[in-house]
């Protein structure tokens, strides 16, 4: 690398003082605009002098602080940490060991774009990742920082093997497993889980009907007491609503897949996975293959229709729920799919899968609480007006097959080094864990089961938890015996 | 060279569910009875003073309610505590609990993430601690043994550390 130290301080490009100047006002702006709208209003006059001469102090006043950001960050290694000093008025230094680097991204906005230089996005196992961000670097330093930190950080494995290995690996040019293009982003959009969005804009546009209320019964009152034609025309533009909402939803989640997926790159081989993708901020995710937990697909009844699944690749992480420290690929086919599943599961194939399904009692317990406790609800509802038994009814012509085929659809399959765990039917989706990588096992019985010989087992991963349901107890406690066998007998490391 | 590579079929592996579990100190069980008594005793006191001072209850019925509460409490209490136990093997050590919602957890100590002793006010009064063990595979993954004794605890986690740290 060309005049470039890592051992002493550096400081980051200078344009950077632009992205942090950028990053401020953005974060500023939310903040102002909520300030502004609760305090005078829409109809706020947001020309007068006093208004616009406290945004003037405040953009001066933020890029004095850009300015001091800019001049207070080094970035450096020593020993086998690697240290950013940081701070406005008071200094911050904080290092983090090579061993505790979990992943080290490289990103792009639009600004950082601009500019021509990238984001370098240091993730540690900790919950404070978005401290290690260095904001602007040319893009072959921070190619060169990230080699440089994720050789090390695995240093202790590598060192045996010595040079010839890190000979070959640098000149391997890694080939991508798949590319999408414009064609699958339009799929990917199109076939996006609509009834979710929908739903999801229900509820914020329903807050907010709540709040402005008094607006919104002024008219709707006139219409009302236009007595006989409301009906008919509220029907006519409820419906109309609804289409167009489907229509912008699906409008909206194509903008969305190609905004974020538009260039995706997929790379998967012995060294991990990697996934580039982005159209306006160029994001690059990877994760190492010791780091990888499990690989999890699913899909719904469109993308099944074009032939798509999503699959999911996690790594341990200390927020289990986070699934940004996920590597996602929106669209994936069967051939690619089997692909990537024969790479970090080479076991797959060797030894026959047994399967353990849920017993026939979860299909009563689900027929119970999905179908049988709302149809009486809606019984008792009849009773006082008719309608909601054929409502009831309907329900349960609707929810107790989906039930059943539900709990015929949880299996667990296991062979010598493998688990797939599957479930759903209208959304099934299906996660393969290596026996090795499991955490530990958890058997649960409440006193129905233990009646009846059932038992729940659940899968504790570093990358998350996952129940089997109403397993028979004997084979419960099989799986669970030869899971920790597993475990315990395992020369690989889960990380 | 001594390489065995003998197939294994699934009877052959230890079993968990054969090995006796080491129950937990009796004082452990008295210490939850003194603790749902003495938290009884404070709300049927508040309960006694609340129906004096308003009439919409007769005075004996929120005692009585509290009491049966505490009396099904009991039931629970001293029945699980037959269930609970743990147990050391040469890789792992397990963990159950729970008459009505029986649950068990083996933790290898090669995952184990760190371990501690913890005591609360109770605990401290009948000289009783317990340890408690993190794993990565989340907060339900972790299992915490009640129910030893101070110096018990430090050396099961004494224990365990040399075991995690060989195993690791």
């Amino acid at each position: 690398m060309p005049d470039f130290d890592l051992f002493q301080p550096q400081r980051q490009s200078v344009v950077g003082i632009g992205v942090i100047f950028f990053q401020k006002v953005r974060r500023m702006l939310n903040v102002i605009i909520s300030i502004v709208v609760v305090q005078f209003g829409i109809k706020a006059d947001l020309t007068s002098f006093w208004f616009s001469g406290s945004i003037a102090i405040l953009f001066i006043g933020l890029l004095v602080i850009a300015v001091l950001t800019y001049r207070n960050f080094y970035f450096y290694t020593i020993g086998d940490a690697f240290i950013i000093e940081k701070g406005v008025f008071g200094r911050e230094k904080i290092s983090v060991p090579f061993e505790r680097i979990q992943t080290v991204n490289i990103n792009q906005n639009v600004i950082q774009r601009l500019l021509g230089v990238v984001g370098l996005n240091i993730d540690t196992a900790g919950s404070s990742t978005k401290e290690l961000e260095i904001a602007a670097l040319p893009k072959n330093i921070a190619r060169h920082i990230q080699s440089y930190l994720m050789e090390h950080k695995s240093n202790n494995i590598i060192q045996e093997v010595g040079e010839f290995e890190e000979l070959t690996s640098t000149t391997i040019e890694r080939k991508a497993l798949m590319e999408l293009n414009l064609t699958d982003l339009v799929r990917i959009g199109l076939t996006e889980n609509h009834l979710k969005t929908a739903g999801f804009l229900f509820a914020i546009i329903n807050g907010y009907y709540w709040q402005f209320r008094d607006y919104f019964t002024v008219y709707t009152e006139n219409i009302l007491n236009d007595d006989a034609s409301w009906m008919n025309y509220w029907t006519l533009t409820l419906s109309l609503i609804i289409i167009a909402t489907f229509i912008g939803i699906a409008l909206l989640s194509v903008i969305q897949s190609i905004l974020k997926f538009y260039g995706l790159r997929f790379y998967c081989d012995q060294e991990g996975v990697k996934l580039e993708s982005g159209l306006l901020k160029r994001a690059e995710y990877q994760i190492p293959e010791n780091k990888i937990q499990l690989i999890k697909w699913s899909t719904n009844p469109l993308r099944k229709m074009v032939g798509y699944k999503t699959v999911v690749v996690k790594q341990a992480s200390s927020i289990v729920l986070n699934d940004k420290s996920a590597i996602m690929i929106p669209a994936c086919r069967e051939k690619q799919l089997e692909r990537i599943l024969s790479n970090f599961f080479p076991e797959r194939e060797k030894s026959e899968f047994q399967e353990y399904c849920a017993q026939t009692w979860l299909q009563f317990q689900l027929s119970f609480l999905f179908a049988v406790l709302p149809a009486t609800v809606f019984s008792v509802l009849g009773y006082f007006e008719y309608q909601f038994f054929i409502v009831g009814i309907a329900w349960v012509l609707v929810a107790l097959p989906l039930s059943i085929k539900f709990a015929k659809s949880m299996v667990l399959k296991s062979n010598k080094e493998v688990i797939q765990l599957n479930r759903g039917w209208i959304f099934p989706q299906s996660v393969f864990i290596n026996y090795y990588k499991l955490q530990n096992i958890q058997f649960k019985q409440n006193a129905i089961q233990k009646r009846r010989g059932l038992a729940h087992l659940i899968l504790h991963t570093a990358a998350g938890s996952y129940k089997m349901w109403q397993l028979d107890e004997k084979q419960a406690m099989e799986i669970y015996n030869y899971g920790m066998y597993k475990i315990e007998t395992a020369e690989k490391s889960w990380m | 060279m001594n390489f065995e590579n003998n197939a294994l079929s699934i009877d052959q592996l230890p079993q968990i569910e054969s090995i006796d579990f080491q129950k937990l100190n009796k004082e452990y069980l008295w210490m939850r009875i003194t603790f749902m008594v003495s938290l009884y005793l404070v709300l049927v006191v508040s309960a006694l003073i609340y129906s004096y001072f308003s009439d919409k209850f007769d005075w004996w019925l929120l005692p009585s309610i509290i009491s049966f509460f505490l009396c099904w409490l009991l039931i629970v209490e001293i029945v699980g505590f037959k269930i609970k136990g743990y147990v050391l093997r040469d890789k792992d050590i397990s963990y159950k609990s729970g008459w009505i919602f029986f649950s068990m957890v083996s933790v290898p100590f090669n995952r184990i993430q760190h371990t501690e002793v913890a005591q609360g006010p109770f605990e401290r009064m009948f000289d009783l601690a317990k340890v408690k063990i993190y794993t990565a595979g989340g907060a339900s993954s972790d299992i915490s043994i009640p129910g030893l004794s101070d110096t018990e605890a430090n050396q099961l986690k004494e224990h365990i550390n040399a075991l995690s740290s060989k195993h690791a």
